[in-house]
């Protein structure tokens, strides 16, 4: 596929070819979109059904962009990472090269690990015979060991500061071959053996130019020639090759290994390997000869596979910024033998890197299909470590900036996703206000599972001070339980998310329903609420109507009969629940042993002329006729003109005796 | 890349219009010629949960409130009606209020932002607005209209959202007061129109002049607490405009996203507005991303991701057959080696692609 075409996602859906491929798609929530057929209908288009109608299916789809993350075994990963990327932030801007080379080295130990238990996973029964798991675990391990070999290289070359980078780059480039030294492997055990493979000198070529020269020479060690001049020579050779060490004088060595260079070509020009042409190939690779080189590259499939061991026999002492040319100058080479190969990103990608072009570089690898895993970890570091700051200032890129929106882009992903909120939270926190705000657009919209999730949600909302996201989560809740009828779990969500029209609304219906059925719904839960009551009025007539209704169970009547007085002096009495309220007295005035005051009677019979009496009125109509509607109904009686009736009555008769009682004591 | 995660047969027996997730993701409702909406569970395959009938035209558009009101879903018709419909479970429902003070066709509905209260904003065809306020109270549903807030009709309409700017962020003390209702609104006069509640009455606060043809679709973006706001229209002109502000929102400057080959239909926001997605008469969804520098890029510009109808098939194929197809036809010779393997294929890219633009390479 070219880099320029741009690649779409086809669907064919019978519908919208038939009308004339048209489609129309919308985002919708948790970053889907909403495909489906289209027809430009405009208002004054015939109000008839389609000619289309009734022939295909209507068919909806619904697409997400593609993530690697849906694989399970890929959960330890991001855990690891987020805590990895954690670490990194409390270490700041400040910290030695040290510790950032142990954040490096530590992602990319989370990177081998993943795809060591991905490759464990794949091989299980359960993936071989699930054909798109499969396939999606291979692709998978394809791009993480992609991630992790570039940011070796990265590290190589950019972080460890090294002097010389050809000994840290062969070992990079052998780990990242290793089918060769597998194969050496076999050559060792199989001992004398081994020069019967067919394969023998391909293998022995191959290590020679990875560099493997210890290999190289146990295999010949145990050839069964060994004792022959020709192998003796070649091993005098090969042990001898001056090997730089860090700190050595740069001067010496290079006239030491001139000097070994020109005496082992001697060698070969004084015909001492004639007898075995294919160990003196081996040595004039060691020489570097062009020529067998170049059979070599034909023979490659990566272009920088080659390319450390080349170095280590033309250029021991690399500088890393003299590989930019040696980088430049192989891969021309690689590719003018190799004419008919094109180079992948994978390629371009190593090259960039190799070449010091970072700013291609970064653009590419956000190509890489792992949801901007291994884009937004390295450049965070980079930032962190600040080795390249001045890279980034010449080049016009703001670094900062840059790495802020990945960040904030990775860190949405996860919040946006499924089970991966919580690692997105700590992404999004560096972000700062934006992050912020994401998170404050993304919380709410995470579906409440449990309640225990939802406490979870509302405490990371609590921590950075998102009172308006906790509290909404509070309301929903409120308004799912009670939709439940859960109602005792609504009041308290409601209590909580401090909505006053909220908890009132619960309120009212808790005492509504009293006073229609005498039943009080969720009784523990209405006593617990002690002062948080006042956040409502309402809630506060219910807690107290609620002391009186237990007072009255316990026949702690004279109590009973202090607190209800207050409840009828309060003013807090919704209207709807003055039947109920003045009703709840008559007992207790017609009780045979007087328990109201003359004081008291006096005042209920005032609140039912001046509450109830017109309250009543104000819901009969001109004609007399009661609104059907009317709020006003208690299960004790049928129709609230009764309540009058009986009221005065029992006003009346307890006033008499009260009035009685309180005369004769005070004698 | 884009993948398909799931085909629901809404078994609607015309085109559907429009389709809405609900709050969370988990219900998905779709309105259609037919006169019907349906209610879906969007994670399973599964038929209907429950069919609303009410109207008695094409159902445009339907909107869903925020959770905290309860399941509560709005559906805009040909029929003049707005019907807002309650359930207590997603199989049964029941119409909670009804509006139809409507001279014509009502073309979409929007709820406010939950900090107002339930409040539905619809637009017609008879070039008014009403704002419908629900007293949860009490039930009851008080209604405001906008009459001549387009002339020959109103095509669109969104809420500004209610988080303002923080404060902390933007020390300026003319910050927009996050209580004051807005909308934007777009018609057949080619105009775009913000409008604010100003003490019980609706004023036009804006008029954003500089589309050529009918608006057919407004979206203003979530706010992410920068100190400015966005809005997306989208035109028959073939243009995409990006309209933004500073955070009092008193001065509108407008880009043009793209001119697109065809008129462009609609426009969405996501989540956090980050991308948007834009469809239209060249039968292709586009997504557009704002990188770091604030241009405009196309999604993918180099691999990258629009969404097609196919032409040719006949059939209805099953999408993941044709991507293996495809990859099966770019993977020979590149498995045996893991490290070697990766193609452009591979590399096809996500959502959010670079964001380096293409303008920082070539300087």
């Amino acid at each position: 596929m070219n880099d320029n075409t741009v690649s779409t996602f086809e669907l064919g859906d019978a519908l919208a070819i038939r009308c004339g491929n048209t489609l129309t798609g919308v985002f919708v929530p948790g970053s889907k979109i909403a495909l489906s057929a289209y027809r430009h209908v405009k208002w004054n288009s015939r109000d008839a059904p389609t000619e289309t109608a009734g022939q295909d299916p209507v068919l909806i789809y619904l697409a997400q962009e593609t993530t690697l993350f849906e694989e399970p075994v890929l959960r330890s990963l991001l855990a690891e990472s987020n805590v990895t990327f954690a670490t990194l932030q409390e270490l700041g801007q400040k910290a030695s090269r040290a510790e950032y080379l142990g954040v490096s080295h530590a992602y990319r130990s989370l990177v081998r690990a993943c795809l060591e238990r991905l490759d464990h996973a794949k091989k299980t029964p359960e993936v071989q015979s699930d054909e798109d798991r499969l396939q999606r675990i291979t692709e998978t391990i394809i791009v993480f060991y992609a991630a992790e070999c570039l940011w070796h290289l990265f590290e190589i070359l950019y972080m460890q500061q090294n002097q010389h980078v050809v000994p840290q780059l062969l070992d990079w480039a052998r780990f990242y071959a290793p089918q060769i030294e597998d194969r050496a492997t076999d050559f060792l055990l199989m001992a004398e053996g081994a020069s019967e493979n067919d394969d023998y000198w391909d293998v022995l070529k191959s290590l020679v130019m990875v560099g493997a020269l210890d290999v190289t020479r146990a295999i010949l060690v145990q050839n069964r020639k060994a004792s022959q001049p020709a192998f003796k020579a070649a091993e005098l050779i090969l042990t001898s090759m001056p090997v730089y060490q860090e700190g050595f004088p740069l001067k010496k060595f290079h006239s030491q290994w001139e000097h070994w260079h020109v005496d082992a070509e001697r060698k070969i020009r004084a015909n001492t390997f004639g007898s075995e042409p294919e160990l003196e190939e081996l040595l004039q690779l060691v020489t570097g000869n062009n020529e067998k080189w170049d059979a070599g590259i034909q023979e490659s499939s990566e272009w920088y596979e080659f390319l450390p061991g080349y170095l280590l026999y033309t250029k021991p002492t690399c500088k890393p910024f003299e590989l930019k040319i040696a980088a430049a100058n192989w891969l021309n080479r690689w590719t003018l033998l190799h004419p008919d190969r094109q180079l992948n990103n994978m390629d371009r990608m190593i090259s960039q890197l190799m070449e010091h072009d970072l700013r291609l570089f970064i653009y590419d690898t956000q190509k890489i299909n792992d949801t901007h895993w291994l884009t937004t970890h390295l450049i965070d570091l980079i930032y962190h470590c600040g080795e390249l700051k001045s890279y980034f200032e010449q080049n016009n890129i703001d670094l900062p900036a840059l790495r802020h929106s990945m960040i904030y882009e990775y860190g949405s992903y996860l919040m946006s996703t499924r089970s991966l909120w919580q690692l997105g939270v700590d992404y999004l926190d560096c972000c700062k206000q934006e992050g912020k705000a994401a998170m404050e657009l993304l919380l709410p919209r995470i579906p409440l599972r449990s309640d225990r999730h939802a406490l979870k949600l509302m405490s990371v909302a609590r921590q950075r001070g998102l009172v308006d996201v906790e509290q909404e989560i509070c309301k929903v809740l409120s308004r799912q339980s009670f939709d439940d009828r859960r109602y005792g779990s609504a009041l308290e969500w409601a209590i909580r998310s401090k909505d006053v029209l909220l908890v009132t609304g619960i309120a009212d219906f808790i005492l509504m329903n009293y006073s229609k059925t005498g039943n009080m719904l969720c009784p523990d839960v209405i006593v617990s609420i002690g002062s948080r009551m006042f956040i409502s009025p309402r809630l506060v007539f219910l807690s107290k109507y609620f002391e009186f209704y237990k007072l009255y169970r316990n026949r702690d009547f004279l109590s009973a009969v202090e607190l209800l007085v207050n409840l009828l002096d309060s003013k807090i009495t919704p209207d709807y629940f003055w039947p109920s309220l003045l009703i709840d007295t008559v007992p207790l005035l017609e009780s045979n042993d007087p328990k109201i005051f003359s004081k008291e009677t006096v005042a209920i019979l005032h609140h039912l002329e001046t509450e109830l009496v017109p309250i009543i009125e104000r819901n009969t109509d001109k004609l007399g006729n009661k609104n059907a509607e009317s709020v006003l109904k208690d299960y004790r009686v049928e129709n609230v003109d009764e309540i009058l009736n009986i009221m005065r009555l029992a006003c009346a008769r307890n006033l008499a005796r009260a009035l009685v009682i309180e005369h004769t004591h005070s004698i | 890349m884009v993948s398909l995660l799931q085909e629901i047969d809404t078994e609607h027996e015309d085109m559907v219009h429009h389709a809405a997730l609900d709050f969370y993701g988990l219900l998905l409702a779709t309105c259609s010629s037919d006169g019907s909406v349906r209610i879906f569970h969007s994670r399973k395959n599964n038929k209907a949960l429950a069919e609303l009938k009410g109207h008695q035209g094409p159902v445009w558009q339907v909107a869903w409130a925020h959770p905290k009101f309860g399941n509560i879903l709005a559906s805009c018709s040909y029929d003049r009606k707005v019907i807002v419909w309650k359930s207590t479970t997603p199989r049964d429902w029941t119409k909670l209020y009804e509006y139809s003070n409507h001279d014509s066709s009502v073309n979409s509905v929007d709820f406010a932002p939950h900090e107002y209260g339930l409040v539905l904003a619809c637009a017609s065809s008879d070039g008014s607005i009403s704002v419908l306020t629900c007293n949860t109270e009490y039930g009851t549903w008080d209604a405001k209209k906008i009459p001549n807030a387009h002339t020959i009709g109103v095509n669109a309409i969104s809420w500004c959202p209610a988080q303002a700017p923080d404060p902390a962020f933007d020390q300026r003390a003319t910050s927009r007061n996050p209580a004051i209702k807005r909308l934007v609104s777009g018609g057949c006069d080619n105009l775009v129109k913000i409008w604010r509640e100003d003490n019980d009455r609706w004023v036009e606060e804006e008029r954003l002049e500089a589309h050529s043809d009918w608006v057919r679709d407004v979206a203003w973006a979530p706010s992410i607490g920068l100190p400015r706001s966005q809005i997306a229209t989208a035109s028959q002109d073939r243009h995409v405009i990006i309209w933004s502000s500073n955070a009092d929102l008193t001065e509108w400057t407008s880009s043009v996203l793209h001119t697109f080959d065809d008129a462009v239909w609609s426009i969405s926001w996501s989540t956090t507005g980050n991308i948007l997605a834009v469809t239209g008469g060249d039968n292709n969804v586009t997504l557009w991303k704002e990188n770091s520098e604030g241009q405009w890029i196309r999604i993918n510009y180099e691999s990258g991701t629009t969404i097609q109808a196919k032409p040719q098939q006949p059939h209805h194929p099953h999408l993941s057959q044709q991507q293996q197809l495809q990859q099966q036809q770019e993977q020979p010779g590149q498995q045996q080696q893991p490290n070697a393997a990766l193609s452009d294929s591979e590399h096809s890219s996500n959502l959010s692609n670079s964001n380096l633009s293409n303008s920082q390479l070539s300087n």
